[in-house]
C-alpha cells in the first residue's frame, strides 16, 4: 500500500491539481485548455475565470460543429455512403432523423430523443458567454441531465424533486465535456457511450492531447462507409469507435483503449508519451458515461494492462479474442449469449488479471487464436510465478493435445466418408472440438497429478498413435514433483490445449467474417 | 456527551493556529463520498473533501443544525466575537469575523470550524473501487411510484397482478380513462389505469435503485491539522466519545477516527 504525502495547500507545486472535484467537468476543462492550445503557463489561467470561460466558449462552439453527421446518399441502395459533419448553422433541434441519414456523433453524451435540449442548452450558454458583461463563475446553477448525465432530480430536503445545483463554472465545463469530440467514444446497442478517466488536471490534459493526435485520422476516415451487398449497415465506422484500432464490439472498453494507445505509440514513434499516459490510466477508475443511466459504471484497470499494452501488441490480442472458436458451433454466432458472456469474462480477466477472473475465463470452452499465447505466458509467469521453462514446456504439452484432437477428428471424418449413412455426421470442426472436450473432461476429473497425465496420455496415445513430445517432459516432471500446484497444472493444460497452432490446418471460423458487426442488420 | 449545552466558545478566540494534531480515519465499511453531481450515478471521491472532514468533526462534537439555525449561530458568534475584540480592532477585518470568505460545500454546509482548523498535509491510501445499487429514497408527485414501491394497499393486489402480467397498463396519459380509485375493483384485462386512481393506495415514498460508486481504502486516511489549543482539546474529548456515529460520504460509510496532539 503506497501512501502519498500531499500538502493540502494549493500553492505548493507538488500537490496534484484537480480544480474540480468531479472528473466530468475536469475533463471538459482539460479538453478546452488543450483545444485552446495553452502553453506552459496554463496554470496561471486557473485563477482567471474569464479566460477559462473564453476557452469554454470556443470549445462549445467547436462541439456544435461536431454534433451530427449526415449523408445525402441513398441509405438503402448505395454501397458507399459518404458522411460529413453538419455545421452549427445547419444543426437543427428538430427534424434531423436517422431515417433521413442524420446521426448524432458517438462522442456526444445524449440520445436522439433529448438531443434538442442539449443543443438548446449549448446555444443559450454560448449566447450568455458571448454577451453577458459579468458572469459570476461561482453563481449557483441547476445541473440538468442534458449536459450533466451523472445527475437527476432529487428530493433535497423538499417535498418535490429538484435538480442538484453547482457552480456556473462546473455547469459550463460539464457542457464542454458532453460535447467535446476529444474523448474516446463508441456506440453500445445504438446508444452513445464515452470514457472519462479520473486523473488530475495536468495528466488529463496530457491524455486529451494524445487522444487528439491519435483520433485525427479516425475522425476523417471514419466518415466513409463501404458496405457489401448483403449489409444493411448504415452508420459509418466512426460509430465503432472514434479512435484507431478500437476493438470491434464493445466488451473491452478501457482495455481496448489502452491497447490502441500502446499500438499508436509504437506506430507514431511516441512510446514515451504513450507510455506515460498508459501509466497514468492504470490504477485509476475509468468512468463509462452515457445518457442511458444503465450504461454508466466505473471500471478499474490494473497496472498490468499498461505493461501489456507497452510490451505486446495488445490490440491484436484483443482482436484475436474475437476470433475464438467455440466448441459448440452455434455459439460462434454474433448474438449467442455464451459468446457475449465470454467477452465479458475475457475483458474482466484482462482488466483484473486475478486467479478467479482467469477461472471464469477458462469456464468458456473455446479454442484461442494463437495471438493469445503471449498473454497466457505472461499471466502464468508474472501472476502465478511459474518458471519460464515450465510454462514453455506446458505449452508444448498443450500443443500436443491440440494436435491429438485434430488427428482424432481427421480419422473420424475419414471414417464418416467411408460409411454409407455418413457415420457420426460430424465435420472436421465439430469432431475436433468434441475430441478436445473429451480430453478436457479427462483432465478435469483427475484427482492427483499422476492420474492427470496417466489418463490423458493413455487417451491421447491410444486414439491418435502419437507420443508425448520430449519438450513436454519438464512440465510433467514439475507437476508430479509438486513444483507447481495441481490446480495450476490443470489450468495450464486446459489453457494451452485450447491454443490453436500457428498453421491452423483445420477448418476454423474465417478470419475476416463480419459476424461481430452489430451494425450488419442495422435496422435504424 | 451528557452536556445539554454545546460549547461553541472556541469561535470567540482569534484563530491562532499554533497547535498541531494528527487525525487518523479508518473506514469500517465501503465509503461512497459524492461531492457533486448526484442523481443518476453517484461517483465517489477516492478521499474525503475538506467539507466532509469538517462534517465528520462536527458530527463528533454533536453540532447538527438545520441550515437556518446554523447561519444564525454563526451570526451570533461573530457579533459576540466582535464585541469581545472591542472598537476599531484590526482583527475585525479578518475573514473569521467578516464571513466574506466562508466556504460552503455543494450541499450548502458551512462549517463552524473552518477558520479555526486547517488541514495541512494528508497521506492517502490506495483505494479499490466498485459499483453497487443503492436504494435512493424519493418522494414526488410524479408517476414513477408504482414501479418503485414494494408496499401498497392490500386491496390493490389484483390490480397490481394484472399490471405485472401486462394485462392492464398504468400511466399518466390523457387517454388513460380510469381515474377513480373506486373503479379499481372492476378493472378488466385491456384497461388503461391512470396513476391518479392508484395514488391514494400507495405510500408517499418510493425507492429508486441507483448506481453508486464505493471505495474501499486499503489503509487509513491520515491528516496533519493546525488548530487552536482549546479546539484541539475539545476535539480530543469529542472523538474519544463522539456524539453521533462517525461517517464519511453517505451515512452507511462508518469510520473510526483518532485524534492525537503532536508536540512540536
Amino acid at each position: 500500500m503506497t501512501q502519498i504525502s500531499t500538502p493540502m495547500d494549493p500553492d505548493t507545486t507538488e500537490s496534484p491539481i484537480f480544480f474540480f472535484d468531479h472528473p466530468y467537468p475536469r475533463y471538459g476543462l482539460a479538453a478546452a485548455l488543450v483545444q485552446a492550445g495553452v502553453g506552459r503557463e496554463w496554470k496561471t489561467l486557473l485563477d482567471q475565470p474569464d479566460a477559462l470561460l473564453d476557452a469554454a466558449q470556443d470549445a462549445i462552439r467547436g462541439g456544435l460543429q461536431r454534433f451530427r453527421v449526415h449523408t445525402s446518399g441513398d441509405l438503402d441502395s448505395d454501397r458507399e455512403l459518404q458522411y460529413r459533419w453538419l455545421s452549427n448553422e445547419e444543426l437543427e433541434t428538430g427534424g434531423q432523423k436517422a431515417e433521413d441519414g442524420y446521426y448524432i456523433a458517438p462522442h456526444v453524451v445524449i440520445d436522439d430523443r433529448n438531443s434538442r435540449y442539449l443543443i438548446r442548452e449549448a446555444r443559450s450558454t454560448l449566447d450568455e458567454l458571448q454577451n453577458e458583461e459579468e458572469i459570476d463563475p461561482q453563481a449557483s446553477v441547476k445541473m440538468k441531465r442534458s449536459f450533466a448525465p451523472f445527475t437527476s432530480k432529487l428530493n433535497q430536503g423538499t417535498k418535490t424533486l429538484s435538480e442538484p445545483k453547482s457552480t456556473k463554472l462546473e455547469a459550463v465545463f460539464s457542457l464542454v465535456a458532453a460535447l467535446t469530440p476529444l474523448k474516446p467514444a463508441a456506440q453500445v446497442d445504438f446508444t452513445n457511450q464515452v470514457m472519462i478517466p479520473d486523473l488530475d488536471l495536468p495528466s488529463m490534459m496530457r491524455f486529451v492531447a494524445l487522444f487528439d493526435r491519435m483520433s485525427k485520422s479516425e475522425m476523417r476516415a471514419g466518415l466513409t462507409l463501404e458496405r457489401s451487398e448483403e449489409s444493411e449497415r448504415k452508420r459509418p465506422p466512426l460509430f465503432d469507435g472514434n479512435y484507431p484500432d478500437a476493438p470491434r464490439g464493445n466488451a473491452f472498453g478501457p482495455v481496448g483503449l489502452m491497447a490502441s494507445i500502446g499500438r499508436w505509440g509504437k506506430r507514431a514513434d511516441e512510446t514515451g508519451w504513450a507510455g506515460n499516459v498508459l501509466d497514468d490510466l492504470a490504477g485509476t477508475p475509468m468512468y463509462l458515461v452515457s445518457y442511458d443511466g444503465g450504461l454508466m459504471r466505473q471500471e478499474h484497470i490494473g497496472h498490468h494492462v499498461a505493461r501489456l499494452a507497452k510490451e505486446f501488441d495488445l490490440a491484436s490480442i484483443v482482436e484475436g479474442l474475437y476470433r475464438v472458436d467455440f466448441y459448440k458451433p452455434e455459439d460462434n454466432q454474433y448474438d449467442s449469449k455464451n459468446r457475449q458472456g465470454f467477452f465479458r469474462t475475457a475483458s474482466r480477466f484482462l482488466q483484473l488479471y486475478t486467479a478467479s477472473a482467469f477461472q471464469d475465463f477458462l469456464a468458456y470452452r473455446v479454442q484461442y487464436h494463437n495471438t493469445f499465447s503471449p498473454i497466457l505466458r505472461n499471466y502464468f509467469m508474472s501472476e502465478q510465478n511459474i518458471d519460464a521453462d515450465i510454462v514453455r514446456s506446458a505449452r508444448a504439452y498443450g500443443a500436443y493435445l491440440n494436435d491429438v484432437a485434430y488427428h482424432i477428428a481427421r480419422q473420424e471424418v475419414e471414417e464418416n466418408e467411408e460409411q454409407d449413412g455418413g457415420g457420426t455426421g460430424r465435420n472436421l470442426y465439430e469432431a475436433k472440438t468434441r475430441a478436445l472436450a473429451q480430453l478436457e473432461s479427462t483432465a478435469m476429473s483427475a484427482r492427483r497429478p499422476s492420474a492427470l497425465f496417466a489418463q490423458l496420455n493413455v487417451d491421447a496415445g491410444r486414439q491418435s498413435n502419437r507420443d508425448v513430445p520430449a519438450a513436454a517432459e519438464r512440465f510433467l516432471e514439475a507437476t508430479n514433483a509438486g513444483e507447481i500446484e495441481f490446480d495450476t497444472a490443470k489450468d495450464l493444460v486446459m489453457a494451452y490445449m485450447r491454443l490453436r497452432s500457428e498453421n491452423g490446418s483445420e477448418n476454423t471460423q474465417s478470419d475476416d467474417d463480419d459476424s461481430d458487426d452489430p451494425y450488419m442488420e442495422d435496422g435504424e | 456527551m451528557a452536556a445539554n449545552k454545546l460549547d461553541l466558545s472556541f469561535f470567540l478566540e482569534p484563530p491562532e493556529l499554533d497547535t498541531h494534531a494528527k487525525l487518523t480515519i479508518e473506514a469500517l465499511s465501503a465509503l461512497s463520498m459524492t461531492a457533486t453531481q448526484p442523481g443518476t450515478y453517484y461517483r465517489s471521491q477516492p478521499a474525503p473533501t475538506e467539507a466532509m472532514l469538517y462534517g465528520l468533526l462536527e458530527n463528533a462534537l454533536g453540532w447538527h443544525f438545520p441550515e437556518k439555525v446554523r447561519s444564525n449561530v454563526l451570526k451570533e458568534l461573530r457579533s459576540e466575537a466582535k464585541s469581545e475584540l472591542g472598537r476599531g480592532h484590526p482583527q475585525k477585518k479578518e475573514p473569521w469575523i467578516t464571513g466574506d470568505d466562508d466556504v460552503e460545500s455543494g450541499s450548502g454546509f458551512t462549517s463552524l470550524l473552518q477558520h479555526h482548523l486547517e488541514f495541512e498535509m494528508s497521506a492517502l491510501p490506495d483505494t479499490m473501487h466498485f459499483d453497487d445499487l443503492w436504494a435512493r429514497h424519493a418522494r414526488g408527485s410524479g408517476t414513477e411510484f408504482p414501479g418503485g414501491s414494494r408496499h401498497y394497499d392490500v386491496r390493490l393486489e389484483r390490480v397490481v397482478s394484472l399490471e405485472r402480467s401486462d394485462d392492464i397498463k398504468f400511466g399518466d396519459y390523457s387517454s388513460y380513462k380510469i381515474r377513480d380509485p373506486d373503479a379499481l375493483p372492476d378493472v378488466e384485462e385491456g384497461d388503461k389505469v391512470h396513476v391518479k386512481a392508484l395514488r391514494p393506495q400507495y405510500p408517499q415514498y418510493y425507492t429508486s435503485p441507483t448506481a453508486r460508486e464505493y471505495v474501499i481504502p486499503e489503509g487509513p486516511y491520515r491528516y496533519r491539522v493546525r488548530t487552536t489549543a482549546r479546539l484541539a482539546a475539545q476535539l480530543k474529548d469529542a472523538l474519544n466519545d463522539p456524539a453521533a456515529p462517525l461517517y464519511l460520504g453517505n451515512n452507511d460509510g462508518w469510520v473510526e477516527a483518532e485524534w492525537e496532539v503532536i508536540t512540536q
